[in-house]
């Protein structure tokens, strides 16, 4: 070996890391699925399990159920069932959808979605977690209900948290109603306004008099 | 000059037994070797055709009609029968017309399943993706199975779907 120069092995090793690096990164390539861009107006549905049965009109979907309605909402789930029915026209419409077990609701204004159900992002303004979700398309109502002897449904946001064995929000008449066992705790920063001293003098855009 | 080693008693006993599994192959596909009794009914030309090949043949299609009318379609690039009734088919098609106005309703494609020519049923455990024929729904998955008289689908695993939001209305 010459004083000053690399050795045999030395010269070798850029070409061995070349080689080992080129199926690494094929690896890595295949290994990594390119997440699917959703168009417009498209929502996306994932299950370990499905069944679609056309005469029932029944959709079912189970474990680890994630559904993403990009700008509208994000329920994670165990069991999901979409049912349809046919309309005056002979077209199959969705009627109603139940979510049960761990469910967790999110609406949300942004995209993308979230990565997981305990995960958080700004543009996220409501999160209910319960035991059932029902959608219903007649009546416009989401319903939360939790099981017998468990846990009440939760709505939470970034000014209240909500209790109570159901809630219904009806959405064709921009109601929301909590009924039985109910508890609504604000947050002091979303009612301050409320508790502010009323003896302080009110304030104009009127200069200050000079004396 | 050596002389080879003669084989060992193990080589001489694995021959003998090759051997005798040939002369036992043979005679089991002997005419004199079928159990006696009636004679099983005939499956009939088409069938007799395929088990007798048991070859992979070129292109597949299995239209199936009920009342005059197309109601789902099998195809394929090539198959080969795996018994009388049941078909293995490669770049498997799916479609199913509905039963009024015949249009097309689903499209369902899989690399490779197991047709059922009497129960008309479909299985895999292969990748599968179906799409609604009016673009309002699609899926993927892995491992299905499709029965015509229950007219449903069941995915194994790995279930990915996307759909139209006004599909899924109670949603919006």
């Amino acid at each position: 070996m010459t004083p000053g120069r690399p050795s045999n092995r030395m010269r070798l090793l850029p070409q061995l890391l070349r080689f080992a690096l080129i199926p690494l990164s094929a690896v890595a390539l295949l290994a990594a699925e390119p997440a699917v861009e959703l168009k417009p107006d498209e929502g996306s549905l994932d299950a370990a399990h499905g069944e679609i049965d056309r005469k029932s009109g029944q959709w079912h979907f189970w474990d680890k159920v994630h559904l993403f309605v990009p700008g509208t909402l994000e329920l994670w789930c165990e069991d999901l069932v979409v049912i349809q029915r046919t309309d005056a026209k002979g077209k199959r419409i969705t009627d109603r959808i139940v979510a049960r077990t761990n469910v967790v609701l999110v609406t949300t204004a942004s995209t993308p979605g979230l990565s997981n159900p305990n995960e958080s992002k700004t543009g996220e303004t409501n999160r209910a977690t319960a035991f059932q979700a029902l959608f219903d398309a007649a009546q416009g109502t989401i319903e939360l209900t939790g099981e017998e002897n468990g846990p009440q449904p939760k709505i939470e946001s970034k000014d209240y948290t909500l209790r109570g064995n159901r809630f219904v929000f009806d959405r064709a008449n921009g109601r929301f109603k909590g009924d039985k066992d109910f508890l609504m705790i604000f947050k002091a920063t979303a009612i301050k306004d409320i508790f502010k001293s009323t003896n302080s003098p009110a304030k104009t855009a009127a200069p200050a008099k000079t004396p | 000059m050596k002389r080879s080693p003669a084989a060992p008693p193990i080589a001489r006993f694995a021959l003998a037994g090759v051997l005798s599994c040939g002369v036992l192959i043979a005679l089991a596909q002997s005419p004199s070797s079928k159990p006696s009794g009636p004679a099983p009914k005939s499956p009939g030309p088409a069938a007799s055709r395929l088990i007798a090949t048991n070859q992979i043949q070129k292109g597949f299609s299995f239209p199936y009609q009920e009342g005059g009318r197309v109601v789902f379609r099998f195809s394929g690039s090539q198959y080969r029968a795996l018994s009388l009734t049941e078909l293995s088919v490669e770049q498997f098609t799916l479609e199913t017309f509905n039963t009024n106005s015949g249009l097309a309703e689903w499209v369902g494609i899989a690399p490779q399943c197991v047709v059922s020519t009497t129960s008309r049923e479909v299985h895999s455990a292969g990748p599968v993706t179906l799409k609604q024929a009016d673009g309002q729904f699609s899926l993927s998955g892995v491992g299905f199975s499709w029965s015509h008289a229950a007219d449903r689908l069941v995915i194994s695993n790995q279930l990915h779907a996307t759909f139209h939001t006004s599909l899924f209305s109670p949603l919006q």
